[in-house]
């Protein structure tokens, strides 16, 4: 009899024990799922965290279960909205880049759609409300571009043009159009000279004094006219970018640099360059827009036309 | 009575232990293994057999069991974990950061699809760069038949910019833009057999891709008035390209050696002087005055191992 008692004071304590046991564990593993890296409901702290790990460990997580357009696009417009909170400025994005969900052959670049977007959000922001302007473009349409570059300069507020990147060609004119400018060391801007039939304004244009005239066909004649107006065309809308933050005599100077077509298209504008010839720029973009450039996927196919190959 | 209170005890038993097999079978259900923390290391044991090339946490394991009998693991994600391994293994061992830029064939390579440096590799690795402390040496290796020459341009400066010692490693070929991006570096590392090349920028015309060197010599051989329009304008676009090539690697190669040398250098290896699949051994790279250094660590070829060797060959440069 009191054998048996004893045995079921053993059988209740194990059952007990064991079914904390189980309770420890069903809660420490209930615990840990909502810090799993799932997507759909990151929270901006656990973002952080990640953010500080490693790139490698970021992409092996892709592959396994990628986040879906929903959960990027959310993750954009809450580090967009916490980057307006902390600069107190209204942040709009020209970002150029393939998206998981982007189609095989879908070059991204400055077009209209752009130029009217941009222009509805700058006219949807009070005078007095400064803008931030993140730009990462190889360029596109000068005429979106332009547009852009307008908006912005008549913007009565601080406008300031962040280029955590590149912004090429036609994407440079928006960052001309800035108070301020952030750069990186190794961001880069690039010349402004206007490309006619893909060839170089200043090239084309140069074959009128190299080749004998009555061997150069009708239509180089007709394109180096209209590269001679496209050139001029460009310069005067640089200079008139820049009035407001130079004298005349030095906007001058820098058009005629940017657009004068003294150096191949390729060549780098980077942040020394840009300090040089007298543009008002900031070194350092800040941390939240890597943040943001982190929710997008830098693979796809290559690009480019110029190659080393 | 005695039978009773016996059976009573066993029957709790019994019954907590179907339950807690029951809880943890639906947790299982609920929450995939690969989800887990690794704080639970009975259960890992369990399941390594089933997920073994899931995620960084069975790293270890997979590790002791290497030498013996490794199965090549064939999954995306088993290939980046082991890649990541090693990674981490030679960062240890030479106590730096690993960067690479690597273009090789992939198992999840597309048909057709070349991988030759381009924006998104200037993007990934200036993202990089960026997290790396300023006082933490850099290993960069770099394994690429070249690209587009803004984006190596980019990543030269991001080179060239960082405050502790880059040394690039070569193992086998870096040509073009990624020569480009080892003029950047505080020291290369190649072998006896790897190669790097000229850099002249090559020019797009409408009949295909021709050297900027050879444009620009074109209006010198032929009578300016019997050269194509096109042909004109582009040998004025190749003499810039030269320039900007040349006075870029001159600033790449500041502070490496003096002006007079370093212009030397920009000339030979920038003009276009020879055609642009021309080998610069580790010999040549140790003549004009770069800082080469023999041989590369072990860790890096069993990096490679990770790569495919098979598939379609690159295309000839």
């Amino acid at each position: 009899m009191q054998e048996l008692d004893i045995l079921l004071a053993v059988a209740i304590v194990v059952v007990a024990s064991l079914s904390s046991l189980t309770n420890l564990f069903v809660i420490r593993r209930f615990w840990q799922i909502p810090q799993t890296p799932n997507p759909a409901t990151r929270g901006g702290d656990q973002e952080n965290e990640e953010g500080n790990e490693e790139d490698e460990d970021e992409t092996e997580g892709e592959t396994d279960q990628a986040p879906s357009k929903e959960a990027i696009l959310a993750r954009r417009a809450q580090l967009v909205h916490e980057l307006e909170e902390e600069r107190g400025s209204r942040v709009l994005t020209l970002i150029h880049r393939k998206e998981p969900w982007s189609t095989g052959d879908d070059e991204p670049e400055i077009g209209f759609e752009d130029s009217e977007q941009i222009l509805q959000w700058v006219r949807e922001t009070p005078p007095d409300k400064p803008i931030d302007f993140i730009v990462h473009t190889e360029g596109g349409l000068t005429f979106a571009a332009d547009l852009i570059s307008m908006a912005l300069r008549y913007h009565k507020a601080k406008v300031t043009v962040m280029v955590p990147f590149y912004a090429m060609s036609d994407g440079t004119y928006v960052v001309l159009a800035a108070d301020e400018i952030m750069m990186e060391k190794c961001s880069i801007l690039a010349p402004l000279e206007p490309l006619i039939d893909d060839m170089p304004a200043n090239s084309v244009i140069s074959i009128l004094k190299r080749k004998p005239i009555e061997t150069i066909s009708d239509r180089t004649i007709l394109l180096a006219e209209s590269a001679r107006m496209e050139e001029e065309n460009a310069k005067e809308f640089v200079k008139w970018l820049l009035i407001d933050h130079m004298n005349e005599e030095q906007a001058t100077q820098v058009a005629n640099f940017l657009v004068g077509g003294f150096m191949a298209s390729t060549t780098p504008i980077t942040l020394d360059v840009a300090r040089a010839i007298g543009l008002n720029v900031v070194e350092g973009v800040p941390e939240k827009v890597h943040q943001l450039f982190e929710t997008i996927e830098f693979t796809g196919g290559p690009r480019g036309e110029k190659q080393y190959q | 009575m005695d039978d009773a209170e016996l059976f009573l005890g066993l029957g709790l038993l019994a019954i907590a232990a179907i339950n807690s097999g029951a809880l943890l079978y639906a947790l299982h259900k609920i929450n995939p293994p690969s989800a887990k923390q690794g704080s639970e290391d009975e259960e890992e044991e369990e399941n390594e057999s089933s997920e073994e090339a899931d995620e960084a946490d069975e790293e270890s394991e997979a590790e002791t069991s290497a030498p013996t009998e490794f199965k090549r693991p064939t999954t995306k994600a088993g290939i980046l974990a082991w890649r990541q391994r090693i990674i981490e293994d030679l960062e240890k061992e030479r106590g730096t950061r690993v960067l690479t830029m690597i273009h090789k064939k992939e198992l999840w390579t597309e048909p057709g699809q070349d991988s030759e440096i381009g924006i998104e590799d200037t993007e990934t690795i200036l993202q990089k760069m960026r997290k790396i402390p300023p006082d933490t040496p850099v290993d960069f290796i770099i394994h690429t038949p070249g690209g587009y020459a803004l984006a190596a341009e980019m990543m030269a400066m991001a080179i060239k910019f960082h405050p502790s010692k880059v040394t690039v490693m070569v193992p086998f070929y870096a040509m073009s833009g990624g020569s480009l991006m080892t003029l950047a570096a505080g020291e290369i590392r190649m072998e006896k057999y790897s190669v790097l090349g000229p850099v002249d920028p090559q020019i797009p015309t409408p009949d295909g891709m021709y050297p900027a060197g050879s444009i620009a010599t074109l209006v010198k051989t032929k009578p300016i008035q019997n050269i194509t329009d096109r042909m004109v304008i582009m040998s004025d676009v190749a003499n810039l390209e030269i320039e900007n090539a040349k006075a870029f690697v001159m600033w790449l190669l500041e502070g490496k050696m003096d002006k007079e040398q370093a212009e030397r250098v920009a000339d030979f290896l920038a003009r276009g002087y020879m055609s642009h699949a021309t080998p610069i051994t580790l010999d040549v790279a140790r003549a004009i005055g770069l800082n080469v250094v023999e041989g590369i660590p072990d860790k890096v070829y069993e990096l490679f191992k990770t790569f495919t060797f098979t598939g379609q060959p690159y295309r000839r440069h």
